[in-house]
């Protein structure tokens, strides 16, 4: 019990639009153990950075509003907290980095001084002392010369080196939680390998537990003790890492993970899910996944019946009218 | 690739440099500049540069200094600002070389408030030990009836006050190069110090309306929804009513002043601003480096004016040029229709008025070179603002 970092209720983030309110996320829960991986995966638009978002609070209001849930972080109910109070939690105790490293920097203010602020505020350093610090924080997060970029302008780097820089803002207070949404997404497949890397050392010393968010299961595979794989608002599947990977439950992420380039098997194409993520909008009827499902587009009660997220197996939670047929090893 | 090499060149140097070095790629701008240098340089010394008391004058073998004598308190703060302004430059410029990064901003803070406090304790010991004292001796009438053995006089050797019933409305000539006025009063004297009337308006009504707008515009724009929309409509109200008539009818009923007159038109001409700075914010607020930052938990005071507002300046600066010139032009305005300041300050568009001499003569002098005063001015100002705005162009802020 006490190991659980952060504990997501039945959290529902709903928008506003002009053409109707758009159910970005619907009833997610989950909870995050201290000091480990946890993986939120699924394709672009499933609601994964607004999850995110509504964890930091940091959803845009209007239009969006959290209608839903409980967000429970050391005891306490994020989503009650007054904004003073969630000041004092946002990079401090819960850090956060996005996916483009390229525009998540100031261009005006040099490494230095955006990495020294964060210090300055949340540990209540003097300038000079905070500016040490931030060369330290540099250093551990791989960067050459340190004392001398520090006093650069992130104009003068490069995507990987501005990524490490945002870890090392994300880092500077030693959050217990760090949320790393598509940390990789933009970078060059040898720099995310590197970036992955760096997380996990820098969640090893500080015994930090991790939030991954990402559209690529082969990026959670050897890095997640636990996975979530969302779709279309939902979480369709949850499991530990190594028993989704042996044995998916829910044909999305079947799916997904033929798509992925397997070792052994060069030869074999991959298969794509054919069909796109729906629209928040258009959301169709019964099971949000069943057009693009071979099993249930064209199943009467997919069509019409939304499956809930159901044990299936101990530890092991799947939103499937089928999912039973998928599971080995059954009796 | 072309982009390629300017990239590489920008290697290394901030944001501000990049600018600077566009901005000064062109002539235009840099005559635009170097106009206003000079025209800052003479209102700073107006006083010793058209003054009718000599600056050193020899009587029965004893040299006095009578034109230092006569400059009010309000002089020598002039003159300490400029001399703490050049100072600041001068340091800001060598913290760059011998002051580690780390230490710059701290240091940057003392130069800054040891300037401030070298400026307000010169400024109030000078009001405290120079009193106004009226020197009324007439050190030419002494030369010319050769009382006095030397004298060196200003370039301009009259003052801007005072008349002489003999000379009026006299067309340029050797001793009055640019003529006379109505009362006889020297044109050129009444033209440098008119400087720092148009100046000092520019400069001052612009800052309160800058000021204004931005904390407008940032809230806005930040905000956005309801506050956004009741505040836009507020400020089309503003935009919609006629400036100019309306500090005209403020003017009317407020009493005379320089000050008012900046004041006025300061709390009237902020909506350009608001409506700038209002459009940046709305695009800033939604880029990652802004949401990384407030991730990062830092204060609402940091993001608007810390992370937002550098970013979103730019347009601002712009404006605030083309709004000095507007400045400028409001109060040459007021003054040619007889609501500006009284005489004998001396504003240029007070003499502008003038040009309809009191007999009905047409006196060309008092049209041409106050009207060229204003002029060249109103346009040094765009020069610079257009300058700016093609020196900030997004093409070259993507390279930053
Ligand atoms: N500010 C917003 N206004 C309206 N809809 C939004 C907004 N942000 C996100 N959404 C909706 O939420 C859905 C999920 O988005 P997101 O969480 O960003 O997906 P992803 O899984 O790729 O991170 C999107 O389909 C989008 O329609
Ligand atoms: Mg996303």
């Amino acid at each position: 019990m006490s190991d659980e970092i952060l504990k997501i209720e039945n959290l529902s983030v709903h928008f506003d639009t002009e053409d109707g309110v758009a159910k970005a996320v619907q009833e997610v829960n989950f909870e995050i153990r201290r000091g480990e991986t946890f993986a939120l995966v699924g394709e672009s638009g499933c609601g994964k950075s607004v999850t995110a978002l509504a964890m930091m609070r940091l959803i845009p209001v209007p239009p969006g509003r959290i209608v839903n849930g409980r967000i429970e972080f050391e005891g306490a109910n994020l989503l009650e907290l007054s904004e003073k109070q969630m000041r004092s939690i946002r990079g401090n105790k819960i850090a956060m980095i996005f996916q483009e490293p390229m525009t998540s920097l100031n261009p005006v203010f040099t490494i230095g001084d955006q990495i020294a602020e964060a210090i300055m505020l949340h540990q209540k350093k003097e300038y000079e002392a905070a500016w040490v610090d931030a060369v330290e924080i540099l250093k551990q997060v791989g960067i050459n010369e340190a004392e001398r970029r520090v006093s650069e302008y992130p104009h003068q780097m490069s995507g990987g080196m501005r990524q490490r820089v945002m870890i090392a803002m994300a880092m500077s207070c030693k959050p217990a939680l760090l949320i790393a949404d598509e940390p990789t997404t933009a970078l060059d497949v040898t720099i995310q390998a590197q970036i992955l890397e760096l997380i996990r050392e820098l969640q090893k010393q500080n015994n930090m537990s991790v939030l991954l968010i990402t559209h690529d299961l082969g990026v959670v595979a050897e890095r997640a003790n636990e996975v979530a794989v969302m779709y279309a608002s939902r979480i369709v599947e949850r499991a530990k890492a190594a028993d989704l990977f042996a044995n998916a439950l829910h044909p999305y992420t079947q799916g997904l993970l033929r798509s992925l380039p397997r070792l052994g098997h060069e030869g074999r194409r991959l298969e794509v899910i054919s069909g796109t993520v729906p629209n928040p909008l258009e959301f169709p009827s019964g099971c949000k996944f069943h057009p693009r499902c071979p099993v249930g587009h064209d199943d009467e009660k997919c069509r019409t019946c939304e499956p809930g997220l159901m044990e299936i197996a101990t530890g092991r939670r799947a939103a499937c009218w089928y999912a039973e047929r998928f599971l080995k090893g059954k009796g | 690739m072309k982009a390629e090499v300017k990239h590489n060149k920008a290697w290394g140097i901030s944001y501000g440099q990049l600018v600077a070095r566009e901005f000064f790629k062109n002539r235009l701008n840099v005559a635009g500049l170097a106009f206003i240098f000079v025209l800052f340089t003479v209102a700073v010394f107006a006083p010793l540069l058209a003054n009718d008391k000599p600056f050193a004058i020899k009587v029965d073998g004893a040299w006095k200094f009578p034109l230092f004598g006569a400059l009010g308190a309000v002089d020598y703060a002039v003159f300490l600002a400029a001399g703490v302004v050049i100072a600041m430059a001068v340091l800001i410029r060598r913290n760059q070389r011998t002051i580690a990064p780390m230490e710059r901003s701290s240091v940057l803070w003392r130069q800054f408030g040891a300037a401030f406090i070298v400026l307000v304790v010169g400024t109030a010991a000078m009001f405290y030990m120079l009193p106004e004292k009226l020197d009324a001796t007439d050190y030419k009438a002494m030369v010319a009836e050769g009382r006095a053995e030397k004298a060196v006089f200003a370039p301009v050797p009259y003052s801007f006050a005072r008349t002489d019933l003999a000379a009026r409305e006299e067309g340029p000539s050797g001793a009055h190069w640019l003529g006379t006025d109505d009362v006889g009063a020297d044109v050129l004297a009444r033209l440098i110090h008119g400087s720092r009337i148009s100046l000092s308006v520019g400069f001052v009504a612009v800052g309160i309306s800058c000021v204004i707008g931005i904390m407008v515009g940032a809230v806005l724009g930040y905000f956005g929804g309801k506050v956004d929309f009741i505040g836009m409509r507020f400020v089309e109200i503003m935009m919609a009513v006629p400036v100019f008539f309306l500090i005209l009818t403020i003017i009317s009923f407020w009493p005379r002043s320089l000050l008012n007159i900046m004041i006025i038109i300061g709390l009237t001409t902020w909506t350009g601003d608001a409506r700038f700075i209002r459009a940046e914010f709305l695009k800033l607020r939604k880029q990652d480096f802004v949401q990384a930052a407030v991730s990062l938990g830092l204060p609402l005071r940091s993001i608007l004016f810390k992370h937002i507002l550098p970013n979103g300046i730019a347009p601002v600066l712009v404006n605030a040029s083309f709004d000095i010139a507007g400045a400028i032009f409001i109060e040459a305005s007021l003054s040619f229709l007889g609501f500006g300041v009284a005489p004998p300050t001396p504003s240029w568009g007070q003499m502008l008025s003038l040009g309809v001499g009191t007999t009905g003569r047409f006196l060309w002098w008092l049209t041409l070179f106050p009207g060229m005063a204003i002029f060249v001015t109103v346009m040094a100002y765009n020069l610079v603002g257009e300058g700016l705005r093609d020196a900030i162009d997004p093409r070259l802020r993507k390279a930053a």
